[in-house]
């Protein structure tokens, strides 16, 4: 088994401001939130 | 790479257990960073009890990459502030979300929008202040990297004829070195596969919402003469699948009276459509107040009752193979950001999205240039939540939702009751991500 698997690599800066769940579902969470 | 420092663990790590087959693996998530791993429970505990230096090189440079592990002499707090900072003051990104019309097609009792609805005018965004924002875009061409656009409404296909030189107008943006990304938030009855073959090559993402199977849906979305809408949304979605593959996602709005409903429509769309494979993937939330109750004061907050609700509906689309998107995730959000905004058809623009027609933050004018009139504006952008910092959820919540934080009257709302449920919502995000690749199939 490997000991490490990367799954999403984070940013270092936040160079897109999230746009909240509650009217914006589609592009919540950046580039690639499905 | 350790030059000799001593490391530490990172302060702003969730970490759960997930077994697949034989296998256990704990999956860590760093809130700050963002990054997600799963590693073996052999790792975690040599983590876990600060045995770094037994972790083999290559691992443990990675996890120092990956922000999970720092130098011992590191504030964290302090790496922490300066991130999130780069980020909400980060000048190369602007984030919009453009009310294309006042006008709705729908008269769903629930709708927060009840200001907007108030309004007792319909107005549309016109072609002239269309221009208008595009110039705002141009002046800050130098510095802009990417424009991301939310459209919506009222609902934003009654005005089709703008929104489609938006969006083009949009796209030749990339001619400047600037990338777009837009979405498009819809009731779904226009979207006509027609419109759906005009606008595919540009729109990354489309959200459509379905409330429940035939008669709930109706009751809860219907046209303003009583008239259900379920069979056009679905014929529209049906048909334009194919062109929107792994682009829409269907939302839906829930409560404890149309959740089992709501349940019958994603085993529907699975079993007759296929949806599960085709959508990019489905979301919920909790049905809230309106925009008049939270001003006057009706207090909102993800408690542990709605929560566990998110929790039973989202643990139901995921054991029916539907993707979702990572539901920790709340903050920063735009009202934070110093250039993102909600902007209305007369060009007032908003911090939120939520604050629309409500006593604006300034307006775009006629050169395009953004008007600054509130002070509102700028406390939200500086506001560094007490919580920030050092909550472990801090980076991902940031004090939590800035509309609804108005009802309490206060600048937080904490989303801790719900955030407690990460080790839930966590294992259902890898479980519909990530689960063939932790099985070994790629």
């Amino acid at each position: 088994m490997e000991e490490l698997i990367v799954l999403e690599r984070g940013s270092t800066s936040f160079d897109e401001p999230n746009f909240c769940g509650v009217f914006c579902n589609p592009i919540k969470g950046g580039d690639n939130p499905y | 790479m350790t030059n000799g420092n001593k490391f530490k663990v990172s302060r702003y790590i969730l970490d759960i257990p997930y077994d697949v087959r034989d296998k256990k693996y704990i999956i860590l998530f760093n809130t700050l960073s963002r990054s997600l791993v799963a590693v073996s429970e052999k790792t975690w505990k040599k983590i876990k009890n600060n045995n770094l230096k037994e972790i083999p090189a290559e691992i443990f440079n990675e996890l120092v990459n990956l922000g999970f592990l720092l130098p011992e002499e590191l504030e964290e707090r302090e790496v922490a502030r300066t991130r999130i900072n780069l980020s909400k003051y980060n000048p190369t990104h602007m984030g919009m979300f453009v009310n294309m019309t006042s006008r709705c097609n729908l008269a769903c009792p629930y709708c927060y929008q009840d200001l907007r609805k108030n309004l007792n005018i319909n107005r549309d965004l016109t072609v002239e202040n269309w221009n208008k924002i595009m110039k705002l875009i141009f002046k800050k061409e130098d510095i802009l990297k990417k424009v991301s656009v939310v459209f919506f409404g009222g609902e934003p296909l009654l005005n089709y004829t703008v929104l489609k030189k938006a969006v083009l107008d949009l796209d030749s943006i990339k001619n400047m070195g600037i990338k777009s990304t837009m979405a498009i938030i819809t009731n779904g009855t226009l979207f006509s596969k027609q419109i759906g073959q005009e606008l595919s090559p540009y729109i990354d993402s489309i959200q459509i919402t379905l409330n429940g199977m035939k008669s709930t849906h109706n009751k809860m979305r219907p046209y303003p003469d009583g008239r259900g809408t379920f069979d056009v949304i679905l014929k529209n979605l049906v048909d334009n699948i194919d062109q929107y593959t792994h682009k829409i996602v269907i939302r839906s709005n829930i409560n404890e009276s149309n959740i089992d409903s709501v349940k019958s429509l994603l085993k529907y769309l699975k079993e007759e459509y296929d949806l599960h494979r085709l959508l990019r993937g489905v979301s919920f939330e909790y049905i809230f107040p309106t925009q008049t109750s939270i001003c006057i004061g009706e207090s909102y907050k993800l408690s542990q009752h709605i929560s566990k609700l998110l929790i039973e509906i989202y643990t139901h689309a995921v054991d029916l193979g539907y993707s979702i998107g990572n539901p920790l995730i709340f903050g920063p959000c735009m009202a934070s950001h110093a250039f993102s905004f909600a902007v209305d058809e007369r060009l007032n623009v908003y911090k939120c999205p939520g604050f629309l027609y409500s006593t604006p933050d300034g307006y775009i004018d006629k050169e395009g240039n953004l008007i600054i009139t509130s002070s509102r504006w700028y406390s939200l952008i500086n506001f560094e939540p007490p919580c920030a910092l050092t909550c472990k959820f801090g980076p991902i919540c940031y004090g939590g939702c800035k509309w609804m934080a108005t009802a309490s009257k206060s600048q937080i709302s904490c989303n801790i009751e719900h955030l407690r449920n990460y080790n839930a919502f966590l294992t259902l995000y890898i479980r519909s991500r990530y689960q063939k690749l932790l099985e070994g199939e790629q």
